[in-house]
């Protein structure tokens, strides 16, 4: 199966999604690229990262309700924890970093 | 931004009902200050996107944007990217945001406008990536532009999953089909059950004639049960299929797989398993209002399942037993954009009028309360069966409170 | 209608603790909360298990419930997760250092293991105390538990043993019958020879209702928790300068709060200003946690008694009614100890030396614990 993919245009709503410049950011030291203003999570996902973080039990965890709610998504991002990658807005040079709950098995 | 506002009215939320509140209240005149947690306001309306019944789109983006508009151009500041936390009486609300985001606003009255946030349906796997609510994909497709999977299925028979089965259909994904999930004892709703639910719902909107026509008779349990097997194989496309529901998700990592069974007329599951490939899973629970905020500053609230869990006691204008303090949409019940929205009105009057507002926004007060009967007689779906009935114990509840 | 030996009033850990050990001694317990189990105080306290620093009058009876602590998840088959790794009041202003050096004279005719330390020792066992910490009392037996889970614990045990529990159910008349009392709320009627108030920030109002004036009063509490964290401490913290209380769960987040009880009104509401206040005295005493954030809040009620001691016997003038309740906010650890003893003295009629100076005939003479302790020297 595929993996997430940007929508070209919508059959209904025409242009959707960020309009933003490309900009750079990296996920874990990973290099990545994204669209500015959209959510950081969305341009992980646009980039095929689906786990966002580990829960305690090891399990991967990712967005799941994508309007600010469930905090599944939560991120470290320029050095601050618990930011919902859902919400958070990507702008170039973000630093964004896995969540780790301690005790987490190394993923 | 300065870090302290002081403003007239402070409204909490920024979907059609905060907006519209905002909208009422600015245009009398009052400095309003909107606060809202995402990016850009319109809360759920957004990204909402369905088929009415004449066929026509209903596109949420353009909705939100016009309240939008109608707010900013009131002269309402509408401030994206921060929380409130907290509420104390008088009012102030405790903010969080980045940057240079305000932390306090002062205001003589408050409009709480939190909404409705979606409820878990739990089921092995469901926090697998690739498992969201049908609200997500919502967001995802109609608001960033982003398909999380190609071949989707929807675990949750209801209104929500069912404008997400629609939602996805329409820009190429495979939707294999709308099921029940299955409880953590076992059991599903009977499909019956499920039929009447469905119709009490969204019957009145449903994109399926049959389900339309059929609306009133399968009210009746009975007919129900012989209904069920005739059940449209598919709802706009998509193949509605209460005889069969998820049972766990699976996958490496991510979601791979669903596994489903077969439902009795009774509710338990059969024996024999069948598995599909899905990456892409809507799991929902339905909504309940968002009382966190109210709760914490001693707002009265009462538990009423037809409106979807908790809701605040609320009046006629939309107040609460906090003086000074109003509500509006999903908050006070979970019904449609065009009803919480035209709360909104009444709630941004009241709280105009509250705040020391000249007394010509009084005279718009009455028109705005019809406005609310109207757009609920003719909402296309209700999500609680039994809306009505919860909104007049509300009202008998809120009497009783005035009378105490 | 239903009828038990034994009405208990408040399903908070004094109630569940109380019933499991009337039914443990073969008398049948209905227990009636007005809201949920562990709702008010019992759920929302700083979850202290501590001997130390306590009131004399109380340090024999907090040493005999710390000897129940370690055994009691096993005893009670759920888990507590109680920690028994050290308490630390810690001192910044020398007027504190003196009360502590006050509490340590009160404990010296006891075998405590409670010694006053240096701002080097302290440093030694909590590396994260903030620098204007002078010195601090440690108690090294002393530890924490998890309040929701203990009370649901005892809850589940009493349940097992038989004892009924209605939540939802609030007592609205109390009324003298031949065969002892009967307890009326909005889910029915419920009769008993003997009936015991233990319902906390309730128990005054439930007082008046047998005419009776109890000195006892609600005050918020408010505490905050913060995201997980990698393990920074295990001993349960106070700071008597900063006003703050805070230790860490198992599971890591920090749990903090005021330890001032100057808000004399109950009520749950989160209070904002009280919410900064205690973030910024919890900075002020473990700048460490200026890394973590807050995820969530509660606002929650303590009983607190005119003298800040508990009340726990029985009423002047009405046969078969007893009262536990006020233990203004230091009852948690001493709850399976007191529901024991208690047990005991309605079961057999013995009141243990134990609970002797906590009669509630205290308050009608000259009043409080000291007074009467001056009294009787």
């Amino acid at each position: 199966m595929s993996g997430p993919e940007r929508i070209a245009r919508h059959p209904v709503l025409g242009e959707v999604g960020g309009a933003g410049a490309p900009v750079a950011f990296s996920f874990d030291g990973r290099a990545l690229s994204g669209r500015a203003g959209e959510p950081v999570g969305v341009a992980l996902l646009a980039a095929g990262i689906r786990a966002l973080r580990r829960s305690r039990g090891g399990e991967p965890r990712g967005i799941h309700c994508a309007i600010g709610q469930c905090m599944e998504c939560r991120v470290e991002i320029d050095g601050l924890g618990v930011r919902r990658a859902c919400l958070t807005p990507l702008r170039d040079g973000m630093v964004v970093r896995t969540h780790r709950d301690p005790g987490a098995a190394d993923g | 931004m300065a870090s302290a506002l002081a403003v007239d009215v402070a409204v909490l939320g920024g979907g059609p009902a905060g907006l519209a509140a905002a909208a009422a209240a600015a245009a009398h005149g009052c400095a309003v200050a909107l606060f809202d947690e995402g990016p850009a306001p319109g809360g759920r309306l957004v990204g909402q996107l369905h088929r009415a019944r004449d066929g026509r789109w209903r596109v949420g983006r353009d909705e939100a944007e016009r309240l939008r508009d109608r707010a900013a151009g009131a002269g309402a500041t509408l401030v994206t990217g921060v929380s409130a936390w907290a509420l104390a009486p008088g009012w102030e609300v405790y903010l969080r945001g980045d940057g240079d985001a305000p932390r306090r606003c002062r205001a003589r009255a408050l409009v709480v406008a939190t909404g409705a946030g979606e409820l878990a349906a739990p089921l092995p796997g469901w926090t697998l990536p690739g498992a969201i609510t049908p609200g997500a994909a919502q967001v995802l497709v109609n608001v960033h532009g982003l398909l999380p999977g190609r071949r989707a299925l929807i675990a949750g028979a209801d209104p929500l999953g069912l404008e997400a089965a629609q939602l996805l259909e329409v820009v190429g994904a495979a939707v294999l089909g709308i099921h029940p999930v299955a409880g953590p004892d076992g059991a599903a709703e009977p499909p019956a059950d499920a039929l009447r639910r469905l119709v009490a719902t969204v019957g009145r909107a449903a994109p399926s004639p049959l389900l339309r026509a059929g609306g009133r008779l399968v009210r009746r349990r009975a007919v129900a049960r012989a209904a069920v097997p005739l059940l449209p194989r598919t709802v706009a496309g998509v193949p509605l299929r209460l005889r069969e529901a998820v049972v766990a998700l699976r996958g490496d990592g991510r979601v791979e797989e669903a596994e489903l069974a077969a439902v009795g007329a009774d509710g338990r599951l059969g024996a024999r398993r069948r598995t599909v490939a899905a990456d892409l899973v809507c799991v929902g629970g339905g909504l309940r209002p968002l009382v966190e905020l109210l709760a914490g500053c001693g707002c009265e609230l009462v538990e009423l399942p037809g409106l979807g869990g908790t809701v605040p006691l609320h009046g006629p204008d939309q107040q609460t037993t906090a003086p000074g303090a109003f509500v509006a949409g999903g908050v006070t019940g979970v019904e449609g954009a065009a009803v919480c929205a035209a709360q909104g009105t009444v709630a941004g009057l009241a709280a105009a009028l509250a705040a020391g507002a000249p007394q010509a926004a009084r005279r718009e007060l009455a028109a705005a309360r019809a406005e609310v009967a109207r757009q609920r007689a003719t909402a296309p779906v209700r999500f609680h069966p039994g809306l009505e009935r919860a909104r007049a114990r509300q009202r008998t509840l809120w009497e009783a409170r005035c009378a105490s | 209608m239903a009828a038990a030996d034994v009405i208990v009033i408040g399903g908070g850990i004094g109630g569940c603790a109380l019933a499991y050990h009337l039914c443990g001694r073969g008398r049948s317990a209905i227990v009636l909360e007005r809201r949920g189990v562990g709702d008010a105080g019992s759920g929302r306290n700083a979850g202290g298990v501590r001997q130390q620093a306590r009131h004399p009058a109380e340090l024999p009876l907090a040493m005999a419930a710390i000897e129940r602590w370690p055994g009691l998840e096993r005893e009670l088959g759920a888990p507590t997760e109680y920690v028994q790794r050290g308490n630390l009041v810690l001192a910044q202003s020398e007027a504190s250092v003196r009360r502590l050096e006050q509490r340590l004279a009160w404990q010296a005719p006891f075998d405590l293991d409670s010694e006053l330390i240096d701002g080097a020792q302290l440093r030694r066992l909590l590396p994260f105390a903030g620098p204007r910490a002078r010195a601090a009392l440690h108690c090294a037996s002393d530890g924490h538990a998890n309040p929701l889970l203990t009370t649901a614990a005892f809850a589940a045990a009493a349940r097992r043993r038989g004892a009924r529990i209605e939540t939802g159910a609030e007592v609205r008349a109390l009324e003298q019958t031949a065969a002892g009392w009967r307890a009326v709320t909005d889910r029915g009627r419920y009769d008993g020879e003997v009936v015991v108030n233990v319902a906390g920030a309730g128990a005054a109002a439930l007082g008046a209702l047998v005419d009776r004036s109890l000195p006892i009063v609600g005050a918020r509490t408010q505490t905050l928790v913060t995201e997980r964290a990698a393990p920074l401490f295990d001993q349960f913290v106070q700071d008597w300068d900063a006003k703050l209380f805070a230790r860490q769960t198992v599971s890591g987040n920090v749990i903090f709060g005021d330890l001032t009880e100057d808000y004399l009104l109950a009520g749950r509401q989160v209070r904002p200003a009280d919410a900064v206040r205690a973030a910024r005295a919890a900075l002020d005493a473990l700048p460490a946690l200026a890394e973590l954030q807050v995820i969530r809040a509660w606002g929650g009620t303590l009983d607190v008694s005119l003298d800040r001691m508990p009340l726990i016997g029985p009423l002047d003038g009405l046969p078969g009614h007893f009262v536990s309740a006020g233990s203004s906010g230091h009852g948690f650890a001493l709850a399976p100890v007191v529901g024991e003893l208690l047990a005991d003295w309605i079961v057999a009629g013995r009141r243990s030396p134990l609970l002797a100076p906590f009669d509630p005939a205290r308050f009608s003479s000259t009043g409080t614990v000291d007074n009467n302790a001056e009294q009787a020297a």
